[in-house]
Formats: structure tokens, C-alpha cells, sequence
């Protein structure tokens, strides 16, 4: 029984590496850069503010968490710096924004009662809470905005515009930490926000920031084999642990796995994707499986990839199918002008009177038909709905394209034939 | 652990992939959990029943919520705290476990929560997650990654019958773990069908005769024949399962009756084919005959006749039928689809006793020839005046009536009764603009009530 | 006055809530506590009206009550047992109401009450004109199910709640998931959620949760939908029934519910019946009864019925305009009083002024009655003891009459009716429009009828002849007028039926024998004319009738006999004015036409006001005396399309104060409180929607109809 511990331990094991994954490799450079900054603030009490901007799931939050944990980890950052972290997810306006400082500068008691004049006001006496005397006494704050652009939709960006100002000048030394995925994150700022942010941007791409030679493949793959590979033994059998090790690194140099996960790098940098398929490989360990092959990958890049809409159109019944084909072929005859049910019916019904063994449908049913090609959404009204105007007569524009309607013909089973010599043929 | 995987492959046929796939990522309790999953799939192909009781099952703190209800995101919120700190709500007080209006209290509570109950591990279902994307736009990527900004280990379980391409533009482009629940086959739906046997035995024996038992087989036999005319129109299991028990009575009827013994399934066929081909008329109308208990009492026998007209010899008459209108109204009405369905400017050839000599030019030859498409019984209503409305009016009508408020009053009430709808209301009297909103079936049926032809009327058709 | 405002208030109407609502705008009756501070109220007419009418009105409220309890019996029974077998959808009952039911709040109170009786306790109601998105009507639902019971289960609560149940729970907190607990409060959780398929029977004693949907139509699709989808979710928790009310047909429900939300309810129709079936039932058991004495005649009784049929299928409509008629009919004047059963009639006599009979004595069919008799007998009139006697006999006649001419009416409807193309109508209210207005016995069609019965087979006839003396039966044990005519009647039909019963159809050998003696019998009631007729088409006849064609021919003639001497039409009975109203005027207010009202009585105020200081030589002139709309109304026919504000209070100006119009038009001042009247006056045209301010052209303003 020990071998199906074994399998427990490793799902566990790698599912706890793949889950929360603190330390952070790669990007020296930019976390050294930004490491400064920080250290700048906390230690010397500069004032300061820059934008992490990297595309998703290039590991940015990672980034920032890995050095505030490297920050956290000398005695003296409590004493001498508030981290204040927001999201642009939670804080959907600087009211809450504000909610959260004041609660996390632990200062509502002292803000309790008092009225502010403006927002303005309020931060600074915030601020100025904090500040005890002499410039290196007085306790530095630590700004993280993640989904920095959110914050930017704000109205008129009253938050940025404060925090950056307080940056600007020499009051309570405090960083902004902008975190986002957007590249033109600047253009959003208003003019009086963007000249008081220091123009300070430091970009996380997924190749390597200093040595470009080494292709992004590799560095992906011995991202992967850190998550697969067991890092510490004492709970696993040792020739378990060496055997396991050993199957992952042949893995890692199987020209099959190393395609497919250049396969999957085409299709996106997100390491999240990533992440989720080696999730789904590593949990269909068990007795029976002992270990992890190519092919599962493999099958698992295949899910993956697959084209929802094909699915959906796979799910509908020949009725509706029938009906989508019409639609394909409307679709075709007059370059995608849009349509509505009464012209899908009368073709569809030319089909019908066209091959008599294809039973015929009351008009209602097919109504219904169509409506649920609608709720699924592989069609959609044009312009704006009319609650006035009759079902059959609103104009519907179809969603889906007609290879995606063919591809799915071919694969689906179990069809009457004329149906699909029907979406064959163009002039219906 | 695996008795209940087997479990529910047998409570949910044709879904091994989908519950194994679950298991495995939900299946074990120390292990953590992926942060979101997203399951879609057609209507009932037993989305939410699988995770449901697969959760319920792993006894899992779970929290399902159907966003269809929750006009606001607070009511989300709070039902999804009340379920996972297990607060009783007080039916005379009706306070939530904790008020919360945005997702920043909102995970504020979940963290108090944690507090007090272990919330390690627990999810949080979302049923019909389409409706998401109409909420807050931070509702859904602050859901997809709940995890992360509540630093608590809670994953979130998305259910929706649409495919996540469809939320993109929503999700800040974040891909959580897909899980696609595929339609079931002929041969799935024939076994799941099959489970129902038991019920649908009792069902027949309290309502018809006691002592008719009848096997697994001749039920089976039953669905092959029924799922041969069905499958093609639906797929929906809900829907077959409705329709297959209906006819099923209607199957058995010869046995009471003993008509035809069990065995003779060639004499049932032939008895049950025309009802199947009605009844799949009715399919999707869901008019369900009266309950069988009603049928007993004396006062049910006049809604029973009505229902026997409408279950089976359903048709678009029964469907019209039942509108009794005034015989001028229904003139109206006639008058409103034409204006509406004729272009203005063939009014004076239509209508007019003596419209000089249709010259034959080469446009009208060409209008001959135009594609269905371009018929104005396709491209549905045009909006036509108040005055045309009345002049058609009385060019159809053979006496001469005077025209007073009661007539006015018919238009109106058209309109209440959505026959009609007013496309333009400016306050100007003699200027409103009408639709009419009726099909070409129920104004066939209407003009044939006052016998009036109508298709001579109509371009279309001439 | 009354008609006029009717007649307009119609008008304005139409266009502020059209259909069928407006019926229910005609003036409402005037409730008891009134009637102390009505201004007739003393007067003897409107007394005796008040009397009938609330005879009347009575015994439509039980007729209404009966016709409702028909309906919903069935549906609350189906609702009753919608959830005894297990449900995999929402049980749905759909009520076709028909575009005109009497009203439908009466009718879904009554079954929301009726619920209530029967089913459960818990019945909410949904109105779509307060149902404008999801959120309110979640809470108000939920509102209505918890706070409801709390007041009426006060007593199954233990007490520690008493407090609680003072505070209602606040709307706002009104979720489902409160609705959920309560429930369980209620009756005790439901079994652990069982999925697939749901097919939890409901256990005893949970009640169930109805709402109802008076109008399905005039609802926001969206907003079903969704209500539909939400309690389909709870439906394994919370036994829900809906209840749709749907005025045009079933088609309605499937337009708006797609096919993800009808998959989610299994719809049960019902139909309420038809309204012309429910006129018929009004008019035969409520009107045509010898205990409503006051009668419309043929060309009036026509015309409602026509606006029925023509117009809207409006019951409620056909009432307000007997009832209109009847006041009409009254306000004649006191003499009408004697419109009244015999019981009342002696009372009324006594109470008549001599002015007032003298009035009687101007009615046509009474002076004609006058005229008749020898002169030395008229100088006895004027005596007003003698004429009273006299018109007390007299009125005894007419209930006789009238007595029989309802029954026999009803005897001939029996014969007629199921006649091929039947010639005289199918319905009773046909026949009786052609009896009132004319002498029916004289009608081709009613000859037609006869021919058509000669040719009735044995069975037939016996059939029909055995229903005609269920009625008499009915009439002789229940009512004791004229009773020997109509038992008279009765035996001889009875014998007539022996007769036939026994009759053979062979040919009998000799004919002549058994018909003489009939023939006998029959002479003696018959007067030289009908003798010569009648030898001559026995001459005509063939020697060779069986018995039963024998009896047939003989039958029929002694009917038609009796017809004709019993259903004359009312006009040739003196005093028949009293009883029967036939004044074609009222038309015009029951069908008003609005525009011309309206431009009547602001081009003609006079017409209206009954003013002698605006009399109009004609139409065109404008008098100061008039009120400022008209007068403007007036000025604003002149004008275009557009209208100059200036040069409208200027024309204005000149002709409320024509003195100063001396010094020119430019400059002079406008005196404010005339300029205040103009605005005033504009503003009403403007409400009337006679004009609109423009965008186009600053203070100019448009017009937006063509005169009236």
C-alpha cells in the first residue's frame, strides 16, 4: 500500500507547487530594479512610483508577492513601513479605495467623526497621521495597485492623482506600485496624473530580460519540470523519489512533450494555461496510472484546444442543425446580411418539401428551434431588441462562421445523410 | 471514496469523463483545490446535478447560487454567505448573515467568516454564470480569481449553458479550468430514460389500473420506438422525458382496453405511430393534459374535452380559436394586416372597385421574380397611419357602418391586447403609427371566421 | 344633461384608456347612502326605478357568482392535486379569460379567494402595471406569501413569535432564501436535496404556493421568464403553482416564453366560457322574466345588441345601456311609476297627480284608446278616480299579456330553434327583438317555421312538443297569472302527445271518420276565415294521410292559432309605452361620437351650457359671452397648420374687449389678467389635444386636427 501513498503524496506534493508557488525565478533584473525602489522608500524614505506592465499571467503579482516577502523578512519593515494593497477588482472607487486605506493604517478610530472637505483632504490627514516628527522617523506607506487600469476609469482619477501628487512632493515618503497587463496603461492618465507620475515603467515580458539567446521553450520547460519534480524526499519511499525524478526528466527531453508545449507557448505566453493543464495531468494520478507520460499532456493540450463553438454545434439536435445550415447558407448567398426566422423557415422548409423521409416539424416547434439556437448564443439580434416587434421578424446575425459549421458537420455521427450532402451544397 | 464515484456513474449515465475529471480535482481532501472551474454544456445534461451531489457527496461546504435571482449583486453576495457560514435566516427578522453592497465587503465577510467556520477548501457554485457578464463588470474576473484576492482557499465552481469564448470580453483574460458537459447520445438518453421506469410504473398504477405491471422490456421497447420519431426534433432530456411519459399512457391504452396484448408490440406500433407524430406538434408547447385525479370530478369533463382538442389534434385553429373578438374588430385587425403587410402605393389598385388598366412595365416584371427573401411576408410589419388603418377598413367592409368612439375603442383595445402595437406615439391624434403584430396563420383563421379571403388582399400572393 | 356628459366623457376616453375599461367609466350607479342626497330621490319615478333597478342588479351578482364558481371549481380542483404526483415542471394553469369578461379583478379575487377556501393559504398576486423589473416582483411575492400568513396564522405561531410578528419583515429583505426558510419554518424542512430527476412528492400538509398573473399579456416577457427560471429552481423546496390569466389565447404564453423557460412549465388551459353565451344567460333569466316590468322594444333591444356584437363583446357594456335605457324611460316622468309589478301597481295609482294622468292620456296608443269609445264616454276621463280604475284593469290586461307573450315566446323558441337554417334565429333574444317590434305570427319566417315542422318525422315532433310542456309545467307551478290559459294550453298538448305516442304511421282505412269529430271540436273556436281556409286545403290534401300526419296537420294549427292570438306585438296594446321603450334617440348617447361632441360644445357652447346669453345666429360667430376655449377654438379653426401665439391673443383680445381696439394693434398693452385667460385657455386646447407647442418655430404653436 505504500505505492499508493506514494501516488497520494505526489499529487499532493506538485498540486501544493503548482497552487502557490512563491519562490520566483527568472526577471532578476526587473526585481532587482523594483527591490530598489521599494528599499529606496522603506530605508531612506524617498518618495517614489512606477508601473509593473507585463502581459497576463507573465507572474508579475508572483514578482511583487516574492519581494515583499524578501522586504517582510527583516525585523525592522513593520516598524518603518504600512503596506497598503489594492485591487482594482475590489476597490471599484475611491471611496472603498480610500475605506481600505484608512482601515489598513489601522486610523479609523482617529478618522472617526471628522468630516473631509474633499478627497484630497482626507489622504493627507491620512497621511499626515502617520508622520512623527522627523523625515526618517516617520513611518513610510507602500501603495500596490493591482489591475492598475481599473483604477484609472475612476472618476477623474482623484485617487492617482493624490497618491502621485504625495509622491511628488516631500511629505510622508510613500511608493505607488502600479501593477497592470496594459501596455498603454499612460495613455489613460489624465494630463495633471500623468505629470506627477514619474515616468518610471519597468516591463515583464516572458523572455528573459537579459539574455535574449536562451529561447522562451526551454526556460517554459524547466518551469514545468520545477513544478513536476519532488524536491524533498522525506516523505516518499527514496527509490520512489529517484524513479519519479528520473521519469520526469526523460519527459522533459521527449521530443513529443517538448512539441506540444511548443504548441502550447504559440498559442499563448499565459503560464496560467500552463499551470491548469499540468494541474489536470498531475490529478489523474493514481494506482492505476502511476506516472506521467507525454501523451497525457498531450491529451490534455488536446482538450484544450478544442473549439467550443464546434462543440455546441455537435450538441444540437438534427432540427437545429437544419436550421443553422439554412442559416449558413443565407448567410453565404447574401454576403452575411442578417436574417430572420420567416426567410431560415421558408428555406429550411425547401430542404423539407426537397427530401421527403426528413419528417416534417409543426412551425411552432421549429420557433422553438431557433430560439434555442439563440439562448446558446451561435446567433444574435441585430441592432436593438424590440420586445414590440414579433419573434419571427427580428433580425438575427449568425456567430459563427460556416467552416466552423462544416468542421463540425464532418465530425459529428449519427446524421441523415441527405442532411449533410444538404450543408454541403452551396445553392439551396 | 471511489464507492461514490461509482455511485454516481450509475445515478448519471454517460457522464464517467465528466464526474472522473471532477473527482479528481475536487476528490481529495487534502490536496488543494484549482481556484475556478468552468463547466458548460447544453440544459439538462445534468450540470448542476452532478456537482451538486458530487459535492454533497464529499461532504464539501458548498454555497450554489442561481444568479437568475439575483436582480442585485448584494442578494448574490449574501445568499452566498448565508449558505457557507450555514446562517438560518429568521423568517420574522429576514437578516442575512452579514450585509455586504460590493465585492470589498463582500470579502471582508468571507474572511470573517473564516474566522468562525473552517472555510478551508469550500466552493462556491454559480448556476447560470452567463448572467454574470450583464452584472458588474468586476463581478466575474473577481469571482475567477477569488482566491487570490480573498488569500483564502475557496474555489469557485462557474455552471452555464454558454461556451466561455462568450466571456472574454468580461474575464480580463483569465482561463479557468474548462469542463464540457456534451449533449447526451440516442443511446444515453435511452438508458437514463429507462431509469424512470419504476416511476412511471407507479405513475400508471395509481392513476389507471391498479394491477397492470408491466416489464423493464416493454418499456424499453416503448422508448426505442418513441426516441426513433424524437430524437431528430430534440435532444433536450428534460423535454423527451416529459413527452415519453405523456405518450407512454397513450401506448399502454390498447392494453386496458384489452385491445392488444403486451407482447404485440407490431399492433401497438401501429396504434401509437399517428399519437407520436401528433404529439410531436406539441412538443415544446408543454399543454399537459388534466391531472388525472380532476379527471374524476364531473366539472372537470369540459376543460378535459378542451384539453383532448389541444393535446393531440393541436393545430394552429385551436390556437386562434379561443380569441373571441367583435365582428368589426377582427375587420380592423384584417385591415391593420394588410396596411401592414401592403405596401401604400398598391392600396389604390387592392382596394379600388375601378383602378384604371394595370399596365405591365418591366419593373413589375421584375418584382415578379423576387426572392422569398424580399416578400414583405418575411420582412415582417411596416408601420402604417391611423388613416390608411380606417380606409382599408372600409374598403373591406361590405356595409356602411358610421364611425364612432366604439370603433376607436376596438383599436385601443387591439392594442391592449397586443394584436396591435403602436410603433409612434406622439400626441397627435390623426397621426399615430400601428403595427400589426399577428401571424399569417392566425389572420388566415381570423378573416376565415367573417369569410373573407384574404390572400387576394395580399401582394404576396398576387 | 346626464346623456350629454356621457356622450362626451366617452370622447375624452377613447384616448385616454381605450377598450374595454371604458365601459366600466359610464356613470356608476348611485349607491344607497346617495340616494338620501340625490336630487330625484323624492320624485316617484326615479323611486320605482330605484326599486327595479336593485331587483335587477341582485340578481345579476348571483348570476355572475354562479357563472365565476363554474370556472374556477375546475381549476382550483386541478391546482388542488397539481403536486399529489411528483413534478419535474412548475403546474401552470392558464385561464383564457376572453377579451371581455364581465371584469377580471371580480373574477381573480374571487378565485384567489376561492384558493384560499380550498387549497392554501398561501396565494399571491401579481398585477403588471406594478411589476416594472425582477426585483420587485421577487420581493413583493415573497412580501406577500411571509407577511400575509403572519397576520392569519397568528394563532398556530407559538407565542415567544408575538413580537416578531408585529415587525413585518422589511421588503427589501424579501429574497427567495427567505421565503425558503420561512417555509420551512412553516412545515419542517424538506428532504435532503435529491437530484435527478426531481420527483419528490409533496408530503401532507405542506401547503402549497400560488401565484397568479391576472394579466399574462401586459407583462414585460423578460421579467416572466425570469421569474419562471427562478422558481423552477426552488420548485424541489418550494411547491409552487402558477396561475396565468390570458385574455387573447394560448399562442400568447409560447410568444413570450422561449424555449428554455416553457420547458420549465407544464401549462393546463382552461376556458372561461364565451360572453355571447353569458349575454344569452343575462338576458333569458334576467331580463325576459315577467318580474322586470320594464321592457325594451325591438328597434332599441336591436341596437344593444348589435353594439355587442359589432362593437365589443362587452356584457358589463350591455347592462350599463339597458340601465341607461330604463332611466331614460323613467325620467319620462312620474306616470312612468306604473312601470311596476302588479303587487306595487295600486300604490303607484294612488300616488299619480292629475297633471300626470292627464300626461298618460297624451301617450299615442292611449289616445287612440280615447278616441275609440263613444263620446259621451269620453268627458268620463278626466275623471281622474274612473280613469285610475280603468287603467287598473286595463294594466291587469297587459301583465297578462305580458305574462303570456314570455311564455309563449319561449314555448315557440322551443319549436323553432333547432329548425334547419332555423328562419326566426337560433337564439331566444332574436326571436323576441322581432316579436317586440312587429306581429311575429305574421312573418314569412315564422310561416317558413311551420311549413318546416309539418315535415317533422313522428319522433321529432313528440320530442319537442314534450319539451314545450316541461316549460308549462315549470310556469303553472310557479306563477299564477293567467294560469287557465296556460294550463288550457297544456292539457291539450298533453293529449296532443298521447296521440301522437299511440299514433301509427300506416295508413288508416278510413280516414274521415275520426276527423270529423275532430273537426268539430275545432269549429267551435274558429271564426268563419280560418273555416274557409282551412276546408279548402283539407280539400287539397290528399285522402290518403296516415293517422299521425293527421294528428301533425292539426297540431300545428291549433298552435299557430294559439300564437296568434297570444304574441301580438306589444305596440298594438294601449299603455304599451309604459312598459316597453322603444325611443331610437338615445343612440347618439350610447354611441357617442366623441369628436363631434367636443366640437359641438366648444363651437356651440350653448348647445350644451343652455345659456340664452351665446345664442348663435350662425355658426361662424364669436361672442365674448363665450367661455375662452370655445372662443379660442373657434379662432384656432381659422388658422393653419401653424399658429402665431401674437396674432392668436391679438384676435383673442379683439373680441373679449372690443372697446379698445381703436388705437392699432402694435403697441397697445395686453391687460395681464386677459393675457392670464389666453395662457389658461391655450393650455386647456392643449390638454384637449387639439394643439401642440412646436420645436420648429419659437412661440409659434402646431395644429394638430382638421376641424372636428
Amino acid at each position: 500500500m505504500v505505492g499508493y501513498k506514494n501516488y497520494e503524496n505526489t499529487r499532493l506534493h506538485i498540486k501544493n507547487k503548482i497552487v502557490n508557488v512563491d519562490q520566483y525565478n527568472g526577471h532578476t533584473h526587473e526585481r532587482k530594479q523594483l527591490l530598489d525602489i521599494l528599499k529606496r522608500t522603506t530605508d531612506s524614505g524617498e518618495s517614489n512610483s512606477a508601473l509593473l506592465i507585463g502581459p497576463p499571467g507573465v507572474g508579475k503579482t508572483t514578482l511583487v508577492n516574492s519581494i515583499l516577502k524578501e522586504l517582510q523578512e527583516d525585523k525592522k519593515f513593520n516598524s518603518s513601513a504600512v503596506l497598503v494593497r489594492l485591487h482594482g477588482l475590489i476597490h471599484t472607487d475611491d471611496r472603498l479605495a480610500l475605506k481600505a486605506i484608512t482601515s489598513r493604517m489601522n486610523l479609523d478610530n482617529a478618522i472617526n467623526g471628522k468630516v473631509f472637505g474633499s478627497f484630497a483632504e482626507n489622504l493627507s490627514f491620512l497621511l499626515a497621521c502617520l508622520q512623527t516628527g522627523q523625515r526618517e522617523t516617520s513611518k513610510s506607506v507602500l501603495f500596490i495597485l493591482e489591475e492598475f487600469d481599473l483604477f484609472c476609469s475612476h472618476h477623474n482619477q482623484t485617487l492617482l492623482y493624490n497618491l502621485f501628487d504625495v509622491s511628488q512632493s516631500a511629505q510622508t515618503p510613500i511608493c505607488v506600485i502600479g501593477i497592470t497587463h496594459r501596455l498603454d496603461v499612460i495613455e489613460l492618465f489624465e494630463k495633471r496624473v500623468k505629470s506627477r507620475f514619474s515616468h518610471r515603467q519597468i516591463f515583464l515580458f516572458s523572455t528573459h530580460g537579459d539574455d535574449i539567446a536562451i529561447p522562451s521553450i526551454n526556460q517554459r520547460i524547466d518551469r514545468i519540470s520545477n513544478f513536476l519534480l519532488l524536491t524533498n524526499n522525506n516523505d516518499f519511499s527514496s527509490t520512489y523519489f529517484a524513479q519519479w525524478n528520473k521519469n520526469i526528466k526523460q519527459l522533459m527531453k521527449d521530443k513529443k512533450f517538448i512539441c506540444s508545449m511548443q504548441r502550447l507557448l504559440d498559442i499563448s505566453e499565459n503560464e496560467e494555461i500552463t499551470k491548469n493543464i499540468m494541474m489536470l495531468a498531475v490529478s489523474k494520478l493514481n494506482v492505476e496510472k502511476p506516472k506521467i507520460s507525454a501523451d497525457d499532456i498531450e491529451d490534455e493540450l488536446n482538450i484544450f484546444e478544442k473549439d467550443d463553438l464546434v462543440q455546441t454545434v455537435q450538441d444540437l439536435s438534427v432540427l437545429e442543425l437544419c436550421l443553422l445550415i439554412a442559416m449558413k447558407h443565407h448567410s453565404e448567398i447574401y454576403d452575411l446580411q442578417p436574417f430572420n426566422f420567416e426567410m431560415i423557415l421558408t428555406r429550411y422548409n425547401k430542404f423539407i418539401n426537397a427530401n421527403s423521409n426528413v419528417q416534417n416539424v409543426q412551425r411552432s416547434v421549429v420557433l422553438k428551434a431557433f430560439e434555442h439556437i439563440q439562448n446558446v448564443e451561435l446567433i444574435a439580434p441585430t441592432g436593438t431588441v424590440m420586445s414590440r416587434l414579433q419573434k419571427e421578424y427580428q433580425l438575427f446575425k449568425l456567430l459563427i462562421t460556416s467552416q466552423q459549421i462544416t468542421e463540425a458537420i464532418k465530425t459529428m455521427n449519427g446524421l441523415p445523410t441527405e442532411v449533410i450532402q444538404w450543408a454541403g451544397s452551396s445553392l439551396a | 471514496m471511489d464507492s461514490l464515484v461509482n455511485q454516481l456513474k450509475m445515478n448519471f449515465p454517460g457522464r464517467t469523463y465528466q464526474i472522473e475529471r471532477l473527482f479528481s480535482l475536487f476528490g481529495y481532501k487534502n490536496e488543494p483545490f484549482v481556484s475556478s472551474v468552468f463547466i458548460y454544456g447544453p440544459s439538462s445534461t445534468g450540470k448542476s446535478a452532478v456537482v451538486g451531489s458530487l459535492l454533497d457527496g464529499l461532504e464539501i461546504r458548498n454555497a450554489c447560487v442561481n444568479l437568475v435571482e439575483c436582480y442585485s449583486s448584494k442578494v448574490l453576495f449574501e445568499s452566498i454567505l448565508n449558505q457557507l457560514s450555514g446562517h438560518k435566516i429568521d423568517p420574522f427578522k429576514g437578516h442575512p448573515y452579514a450585509k455586504c453592497d460590493n465585492v470589498m465587503d463582500f470579502i471582508f465577510n468571507l474572511r470573517k467568516c473564516a474566522d468562525e467556520v473552517d472555510l478551508n477548501k469550500s466552493v462556491i457554485v454559480l448556476d447560470k454564470a452567463e448572467r454574470l457578464r450583464n452584472m458588474d463588470y468586476n463581478l466575474l474576473p473577481a469571482f475567477l480569481k477569488l482566491k487570490e484576492l480573498s488569500g483564502l482557499s475557496v474555489s469557485v465552481i462557474f455552471i452555464s449553458e454558454i461556451i466561455f469564448e462568450k466571456y472574454y470580453f468580461k474575464a480580463r483574460t483569465l482561463e479557468p479550468i474548462k469542463i464540457h458537459f456534451s449533449q447526451y447520445t440516442r443511446e444515453e438518453l435511452w438508458e437514463i430514460l429507462r431509469l424512470d421506469f419504476d416511476h412511471v410504473q407507479n405513475f400508471i398504477r395509481n392513476n389507471f389500473n391498479e394491477n397492470f405491471d408491466i416489464n423493464e422490456e416493454f418499456f424499453s421497447n416503448y422508448l426505442n420506438l418513441f426516441l426513433s420519431v424524437f430524437y431528430r426534433v430534440c435532444r433536450d432530456l428534460s423535454e423527451l422525458r416529459h413527452m415519453s411519459k405523456l405518450n407512454f399512457v397513450k401506448y399502454c391504452e390498447p392494453v386496458f382496453k384489452k385491445e392488444c396484448k403486451l407482447e404485440d408490440s407490431m399492433g401497438l406500433w401501429r396504434h401509437i405511430a399517428p399519437i407520436l407524430k401528433a404529439s410531436l406538434e406539441v412538443l415544446y408547447l408543454r399543454i399537459s393534459p388534466v391531472s388525472q385525479e380532476g379527471k374524476q370530478q364531473s366539472v372537470e369533463i369540459k376543460c378535459d374535452g378542451a384539453r383532448t382538442v389541444k393535446q393531440f389534434t393541436f393545430s394552429k385553429e385551436s390556437l386562434a380559436q379561443f380569441l373571441e373578438l367583435p365582428f368589426y374588430a377582427k375587420y380592423l385587425l384584417i385591415a391593420a394586416y394588410l396596411a401592414s403587410y401592403n405596401p401604400p402605393k398598391e392600396d389604390k389598385r387592392l382596394f379600388m372597385k375601378y383602378h384604371g388598366k394595370k399596365t405591365k412595365r418591366m419593373k413589375d416584371v421584375k418584382a415578379k421574380n423576387i426572392v422569398s427573401e424580399q416578400l414583405n411576408t418575411q420582412l415582417g410589419p411596416k408601420p402604417f397611419g391611423f388613416e390608411r388603418l380606417v380606409a382599408i377598413f372600409y374598403a373591406i367592409l361590405e356595409e356602411k357602418v358610421d364611425f364612432n368612439s366604439n370603433l376607436l375603442v376596438q383599436i385601443s383595445t387591439l392594442v391592449e391586447l397586443q394584436l396591435l402595437s403602436m410603433v409612434s406615439d406622439n400626441c397627435d391624434l390623426d397621426s399615430r403609427k400601428y403595427k400589426c403584430c399577428v401571424s399569417f396563420e392566425f389572420i388566415q383563421i381570423i378573416s376565415k371566421t367573417v369569410d373573407f379571403n384574404i390572400t387576394k388582399y395580399l401582394v404576396d400572393f398576387n | 344633461m346626464s346623456d350629454t356628459t356621457v356622450s362626451v366623457s366617452k370622447g375624452v376616453f377613447v384616448f385616454k384608456n381605450g377598450g374595454t375599461s371604458q365601459h366600466k367609466r359610464v356613470r356608476k350607479p348611485q349607491p344607497d347612502g346617495e340616494d338620501s342626497c340625490n336630487i330625484f330621490s323624492n320624485k316617484l319615478w326615479y323611486q320605482s326605478y330605484n326599486r327595479n333597478w336593485k331587483i335587477l342588479e341582485k340578481k345579476l351578482k348571483t348570476l355572475n357568482s354562479n357563472m365565476f364558481s363554474s370556472i374556477l371549481s375546475s381549476l382550483v380542483e386541478s391546482i388542488k392535486h397539481s403536486h399529489n404526483t411528483p413534478v419535474t415542471e412548475i403546474p401552470t394553469a392558464t385561464l383564457l379569460t376572453g377579451i371581455n369578461m364581465p371584469d377580471h379583478s371580480a373574477l381573480f379575487s374571487t378565485l384567489s379567494r376561492e384558493i384560499r377556501k380550498n387549497v392554501t393559504p398561501h396565494v399571491a398576486t401579481l398585477h403588471a402595471e406594478d411589476s416594472q423589473n425582477l426585483k420587485y416582483v421577487i420581493e413583493s411575492t415573497v412580501n406577500q406569501f411571509v407577511n400575509q400568513t403572519l397576520e392569519d396564522d397568528s394563532d398556530m405561531e407559538d407565542c415567544e413569535n408575538e413580537d416578531n410578528k408585529k415587525s413585518k419583515v422589511r421588503k427589501s429583505s424579501c429574497t427567495f432564501s427567505l421565503l425558503q426558510a420561512w417555509y420551512e419554518k412553516l412545515y419542517g424542512p424538506p428532504g435532503l436535496r435529491i437530484f435527478f430527476p426531481v420527483k419528490r412528492k409533496m408530503r401532507d400538509g405542506h401547503k402549497l404556493l400560488v401565484v397568479i398573473f391576472p394579466d399574462f399579456e401586459s407583462f414585460n416577457d423578460k421579467i416572466i421568464q425570469d421569474f419562471i427560471l427562478i422558481v423552477s429552481s426552488y420548485l424541489n423546496k418550494l411547491p409552487f403553482v402558477l396561475v396565468f390569466g390570458v385574455a387573447t389565447s394560448v399562442s400568447a404564453v409560447h410568444k413570450s416564453l422561449p424555449y428554455h423557460v416553457s420547458s420549465k412549465i407544464s401549462v393546463q388551459i382552461f376556458n372561461s366560457q364565451p360572453s355571447t353565451t353569458y349575454l344569452n344567460n343575462v338576458i333569458e333569466n334576467i331580463f325576459f322574466t315577467d318580474d322586470c316590468p320594464f321592457h325594451l322594444g325591438g328597434k332599441v333591444f336591436n341596437l344593444f345588441t348589435d353594439i355587442f356584437l359589432f362593437y365589443d363583446l362587452s356584457v358589463k357594456g350591455f347592462i350599463k345601456n339597458f340601465k341607461f335605457a330604463m332611466l331614460e324611460h323613467f325620467s319620462f316622468g312620474n306616470s312612468m311609476a306604473l312601470c311596476t309589478n302588479s303587487r306595487n301597481l295600486k300604490k303607484a295609482l294612488e300616488q299619480l297627480t292629475h297633471e300626470d294622468l292627464e300626461r298618460i292620456q297624451e301617450l299615442p296608443s292611449v289616445k287612440k284608446f280615447i278616441i275609440n269609445p263613444s263620446p259621451e264616454k269620453k268627458s268620463k276621463f278626466a275623471d281622474d278616480d274612473y280613469f285610475k280604475n280603468l287603467m287598473y284593469e286595463k294594466f291587469q290586461e297587459f301583465y297578462a299579456y305580458l305574462n303570456s307573450f314570455h311564455l309563449f315566446l319561449k314555448c315557440l323558441y322551443v319549436l323553432v330553434s333547432d329548425l334547419p337554417k332555423s328562419p326566426l334565429g337560433k337564439q331566444i333574444r332574436e326571436l323576441y327583438s322581432t316579436a317586440t317590434s312587429k306581429n311575429i305570427t305574421k312573418t314569412s319566417e315564422f310561416e317558413e317555421c311551420f311549413k318546416l315542422i309539418s315535415f317533422q318525422s313522428k319522433d321529432e315532433l313528440y320530442e319537442k312538443i314534450s319539451k314545450v310542456c316541461k316549460i308549462l309545467e315549470k310556469e303553472i307551478e310557479n306563477n299564477k297569472m293567467n294560469k287557465n290559459v296556460t294550463e288550457e294550453f297544456s292539457e291539450r298538448l298533453i293529449n296532443y302527445i298521447e296521440r301522437i305516442e299511440n299514433a301509427t304511421t300506416v295508413i288508416s282505412e278510413s280516414p274521415l271518420k275520426p276527423q270529423e269529430t275532430e273537426e268539430n271540436l275545432v269549429i267551435g273556436k274558429m271564426d268563419r276565415r280560418q273555416l274557409k281556409e282551412k276546408l279548402l286545403e283539407m280539400s287539397k290534401k290528399s285522402k290518403l294521410m296516415n293517422e299521425y300526419e293527421k294528428i301533425r296537420l292539426e297540431l300545428i294549427e291549433y298552435l299557430k292559432k294559439t300564437f296568434e292570438q297570444y304574441l301580438q306585438e306589444p305596440s298594438s296594446r294601449s299603455f304599451h309605452e309604459i312598459f316597453f321603450f322603444n325611443d331610437m334617440s338615445i343612440k347618439k348617447q350610447i354611441i357617442g361620437s366623441h369628436r363631434a361632441a367636443i366640437h359641438a360644445a366648444l363651437n356651440d357652447p350653448q348647445y350644451y351650457l343652455q345659456c340664452n346669453c351665446c345664442k348663435l345666429q350662425n355658426e361662424a360667430t364669436i361672442l365674448p359671452s363665450m367661455p375662452d376655449v370655445s372662443i379660442l377654438y373657434k379662432l384656432h379653426l381659422e388658422y393653419g397648420k401653424l399658429i402665431n401665439l401674437y396674432d392668436w391673443l391679438q384676435s383673442f383680445l379683439s373680441i373679449v374687449d372690443p372697446d379698445d381696439n381703436n388705437e392699432e394693434v402694435g403697441k397697445r398693452v395686453v391687460k395681464p389678467e386677459l393675457q392670464a385667460r389666453f395662457t389658461q385657455a391655450v393650455a386647456d386646447l392643449e390638454y384637449l389635444g387639439f394643439i401642440k407647442s412646436s420645436k420648429r418655430k419659437t412661440d409659434f404653436v402646431v395644429r394638430l386636427t382638421w376641424g372636428g
